[in-house]
């Protein structure tokens, strides 16, 4: 017996809540944790991020992780290092 | 259902295989046409621009910088749930490709003509059915034509399936470049209303599109078992494909009055012992051929194939069952195979059946290089030899020997 998961004939989706038809921050290794204390919302992660997945939540900001792909550029950049990358598995 | 005691014809006009094309997208009135010439369909996108320039037709025209963009932009028109026309052929079928396997996978109702042409190299600008044969696995269906009254025909009856719920697949319709493009001959045509009545089931069907009310992204990304599930279906469409097919040509007849047999059609081949697989406009002289071998009492029949995708399994089988020799004359070359397209196809198929029927396969035709019926006659002698059960050589090369 077929498994059918889509309700699209073909390669379609809807575009709420995200554009695809699965969630694309599956394939990710690592996840950013934002240390809050240590964030000074100065919004170089929020510029960096190539998917857009940093949400600014009025003092500090913070990572969208259903569309997250964990390439760590925000830990990178993040001047006042509030920013680390921990291993989907830990 | 509605029906016509005497379907009636609106006017009968003298046109090549090209106008006959034109004037059946005319009739289907689609929201965009995208064209590129490329010998030997470009007399097509100059009916369709005069169609438009004289009031005729009220479409959306576009001239492309080539083929592959012009299929880019009958993507768009299409997903946003427009009714979409282009054409095209050899190099600028080949040209499109990337854009080809995209249409399909997005299971969007185009159709697109293909006025068959030999593809380089070597360069000749001439006919052959090597261009649409390649890309057969790009998931479209094709239908191959024979005359100019069925290419018409068979563009009413391509939109009536492409955007049929069920299917939602693109399709090509297939005719000979020259042999059939520039061939001038009597073509019917039917009453606007009339093909508006036809069409009306799937005028405006619900499908997926794309619209700023409920947003949807097409195509999105899939991998794995999702992948597999789209995959699926797009087969599984393909399989819906072939009975539909077949009812749409038993309806256009009931219709219009004419019918093509939907998959196959077959030709004298209830009695016969020998039967002749053809394609497209070489039809025609086995056609003859079999005429003429009939008046001298010999069982032979002919059966042309419509559609090579979906590949009409069930249907051939039918048909051949009990035979005691076939022929396949393919106007391509299967590199690999060393043979036609079309006889490793219908060799696939003959695998069905329990008794094993010889098999011989003609490559003829190819390179605009003509399948006269003294190649024909040559061909069921070949048929002769298997049918007795002597040794017969199984790939011929009609024009080199």
């Amino acid at each position: 017996m077929v498994k059918i998961v889509s309700p699209f004939e073909g390669p379609w989706a809807s575009a709420k809540p995200n554009l695809f038809a699965y969630s694309t921050a599956e394939w990710r290794s690592k996840r950013p944790i934002v240390n809050i204390a240590k964030c000074r919302h100065c919004g170089v992660c929020y510029f960096y991020c190539p998917v857009g997945s940093v949400v600014d939540r009025g003092s500090y900001c913070d990572v969208d992780l259903s569309f997250c792909k964990g390439c760590g550029v925000c830990a990178k950049e993040c001047p006042s290092k509030a920013i680390i990358m921990v291993r989907e598995m830990d | 259902m509605e029906t016509m005691d005497v379907p009636r014809i609106k006017e009968v006009r003298v046109m090549d295989g090209n106008r006959a094309c034109a004037y059946g997208v005319l009739l289907c009135k689609p929201d965009l046409v995208a064209g590129v010439p490329i010998t030997p369909m470009t007399p097509l996108v100059e009916a369709i621009w005069q169609f438009v320039a004289d009031g005729k037709l009220d479409t959306e025209l576009m001239e492309a910088d080539g083929e592959l963009s012009a299929l880019g932009a009958v993507i768009g028109a299409s997903a946003a749930g427009g009714r979409t026309f282009l054409g095209s052929s050899s190099q600028g079928l080949a040209f499109l490709y990337e854009a080809y396997l995209k249409a399909a996978g997005n299971r969007l109702p185009i159709v697109m003509a293909v006025a068959s042409r030999e593809t380089a190299a070597p360069d000749g600008v001439v006919s052959s059915h090597q261009d649409f044969v390649g890309v057969r696995d790009g998931g479209w269906i094709q239908i191959i034509c024979e005359s100019a009254q069925e290419i018409m025909d068979t563009v009413i009856m391509a939109y009536r399936l492409a955007e049929d719920p069920d299917i939602l697949l693109p399709v090509n319709v297939c005719y000979d470049g020259f042999y059939l493009s520039y061939s001038t001959e009597r073509v019917e045509i039917p009453y606007e209303e009339d093909v508006d009545a036809f069409l009306r089931p799937v005028t405006g069907a619900s499908r997926p599109r794309l619209c700023l009310e409920e947003p949807l992204t097409t195509p999105t990304i899939a991998t794995g078992e999702l992948f597999c599930e789209f995959r699926y279906k797009h087969a599984q469409a393909q399989s819906r494909a072939k009975a539909k097919i077949d009812e749409i040509d038993r309806e256009f007849q009931r219709k219009f009055g004419r019918s093509y047999g939907g998959q196959i059609e077959e030709y004298r081949t209830g009695d016969a012992d020998m039967v002749m697989i053809a394609m497209g406009s070489q039809t025609g002289a086995v056609r003859e051929v079999v005429d003429r071998k009939r008046e001298k009492g010999e069982k032979v029949g002919l059966v042309k194939l419509r559609t090579i995708r979906p590949f009409p399994r069930e249907r051939i089988i039918s048909a051949l069952k009990g035979k005691r020799a076939i022929g396949v004359i393919d106007r391509n070359v299967c590199f690999g195979w060393q043979s036609g397209v079309c006889f490793m196809e219908v060799r696939a198929a003959l695998y069905d059946l329990k008794e094993r029927i010889p098999v011989a396969g003609f490559i003829a035709g190819i390179g605009g290089a003509d399948l006269s019926m003294d190649m024909v006659e040559r061909a069921f002698d070949v048929l002769h030899q298997a049918k007795e059960g002597k040794p017969y050589q199984e790939i011929h090369w009609l024009n080199l020997e």
